[in-house]
């Protein structure tokens, strides 16, 4: 699905933000793109969907250099971001514009994420409230059947139904030669739905793994003490103890917790590579 | 799928690109003959009591034609259009051709037919306003007409690419820059060719009969180049900068 090989990227004037990136992506899968700000997560996305040249390197992206921006490739690959642009047409009228250059479209799909989201057809989009926008703008996609669609924070500006909503239409969409790529800081709203955990900081890829893998070589869990260091990961204080993630080397079953999975990865890469790399 | 050009990807294409500009156009038609039609009333007194439509009609189709080509590529100056018009899935080609069709063809077609349609309204407002008024009608078929198209098929491509290489503000910018390159191709013909043409040279010239024939075929070649190689220039230099964009 996406294929990079040493890839470096930077922004005119400024020192190279990506250099040597390596990153594969089979289909297939919902992705979870987590970083600090700065990371370079956008960047990532952009250059994906063939918005921003790579300097050097490899970028394959469903079969196709996304520099090349040939519709056979802009067909597969779509693109939701956090910030966006809707014509002041009817829900129906831009469907009826938009839809025929995405081969697979589904009304029939599109109508049902619809409904779900109880979006009103016959409104101008541009008078939507930004949640309603963001539903449609995902249900477009969605209904596109493209085999790559990004979203760029998806769940920021929607209600607590809506998020529940949101997981329940993005995992009935998933299909094997399909992949969604969530890039998000809303992480909580993301737990149970990506899978693998993409971490970017400062421009590389510092965590690469699947939930099987997390689960076998991590346990995250509350204790009353700090467990001893050799073990230890990264710990926050809480009330009446600690939140600790800690190697698993009982192998327990843990529930995942993003967010202290994302700081454990963010505050000691290094021990976290340690653990990842070791048979 | 042909990579470059489908005619069906291309059609849904024009469509999006007409309905999106639609608006633009019709407002830029109603404003420059609404302008006309109201200057008749005044025109007569300027101008030897003579309303002469086919000059009237070229100063249209030169600012309203440009003002459009300009904003051709308007979502490119804003980078949440941007990216919605460069992931549109069309090609480049497809992309370049159907602002050309609908800012160069379709301008033409448009105002050509909007003026020839507005211009009794247009004489019958100057013969109220002053009844001595001499009126030389519009005949779209005209050879000033046709040359005036033939004029704007060509420039026109300047404001395209303007339109993909510049962000905001592209008219003002793009004239400013037709300006600038004018002294600057005056002055380099001035320093280098300024030379040939003092006493000696031009002497020199005289003798070896760097006569009439000589600059006809000079201006020839010109206009040649001129009439059929600027405008694909011009084609080319867009479709380069709109397959380079990036968001």
């Amino acid at each position: 699905m996406i294929e990079i090989e040493r890839l470096s990227f930077g922004y005119k004037k400024k020192p190279l933000l990506f250099e040597h990136l390596d990153i594969s992506m089979p289909s297939g899968n919902i992705y979870g793109l987590l970083g600090k700000n700065g990371a370079g997560k956008s960047t990532l996305l952009k250059l994906i969907t063939g918005l921003l040249f790579p300097k050097q390197g490899k970028l394959q992206v469903v079969g196709f250099q996304p520099k090349d921006r040939r519709p056979q490739f802009l067909q597969e690959v779509y693109l939701a971001t956090e910030e966006f642009y809707l014509p002041p047409m009817k829900i129906a009228q831009f469907v009826q514009l938009y839809s025929p250059f995405y081969p697979r479209f589904s009304h029939a799909a599109f109508q049902g994420y619809i409904e779900e989201f109880q979006l009103p057809l016959k409104q101008k989009l541009s008078s939507l409230s930004y949640g309603q926008k963001k539903k449609f703008l995902l249900s477009f996609g969605l209904a596109t059947d493209c085999k790559l669609l990004i979203l760029d924070e998806p769940t920021n500006g929607l209600d607590i139904p809506s998020k529940s909503q949101f997981r329940k239409v993005v995992t009935s969409a998933i299909h094997e030669d399909r992949s969604f790529i969530i890039s998000t800081h809303q992480i909580r709203d993301m737990e149970n739905l990506i899978d693998p955990i993409i971490i970017m900081d400062e421009g590389k890829v510092v965590f690469f793994q699947d939930y099987e893998q997390i689960s076998q070589k991590l346990t995250i869990s509350r204790q009353t003490t700090l467990p001893d260091e050799d073990i230890l990961v990264y710990a926050a204080a809480g009330l009446g103890g600690y939140q600790v993630v800690t190697k698993n080397i009982e192998q327990t079953e843990t529930n995942l917790s993003l967010e202290l999975l994302f700081q454990a990865v963010v505050n000691n890469t290094t021990k976290i590579n340690e653990i990842f790399n070791s048979l | 799928m042909n990579k470059h050009f489908h005619f069906s990807r291309f059609w849904l294409l024009l469509k999006v690109d007409f309905l999106k500009g639609q608006r633009a156009t019709l407002m830029t038609v109603a404003v420059i003959l609404g302008i006309m039609t109201i200057g008749t009333v005044v025109e007569p007194l300027l101008d030897d009591n003579k309303i002469i439509h086919a000059e009237n009609f070229a100063y249209g189709l030169f600012i309203g034609g440009f003002i459009l080509s300009s904003q051709a590529f308007s979502s490119l100056s804003n980078s949440l259009k941007g990216f919605q018009y460069l992931t549109l899935p069309a090609s480049t080609f497809e992309k370049l051709l159907s602002m050309w069709l609908l800012t160069c063809i379709g301008w033409m077609v448009v105002y050509t037919l909007a003026y020839w349609v507005c211009s009794p309204l247009i004489n019958l407002t100057a013969q109220l306003s002053s009844s001595s008024v001499v009126i030389v009608s519009f005949n779209p078929f005209s050879g000033f007409v046709i040359l005036a198209l033939k004029f704007y098929f060509v420039l026109q491509g300047i404001f395209l690419v303007g339109a993909v290489h510049l962000k905001g503000y592209v008219l003002p910018k793009t004239l400013f820059a037709l300006v600038l390159y004018g002294i600057l191709g005056m002055l380099i013909f001035y320093l280098f060719l300024g030379d040939m043409m003092n006493s000696e040279v031009e002497q020199a010239l005289a003798d070896i009969n760097f006569s009439i024939p000589t600059l006809d075929l000079l201006r020839i070649v010109l206009e040649w180049i001129f009439w059929w190689f600027f405008a694909p220039l011009c084609w080319i230099i867009t479709f380069l900068g709109l397959k380079e964009k990036e968001v």
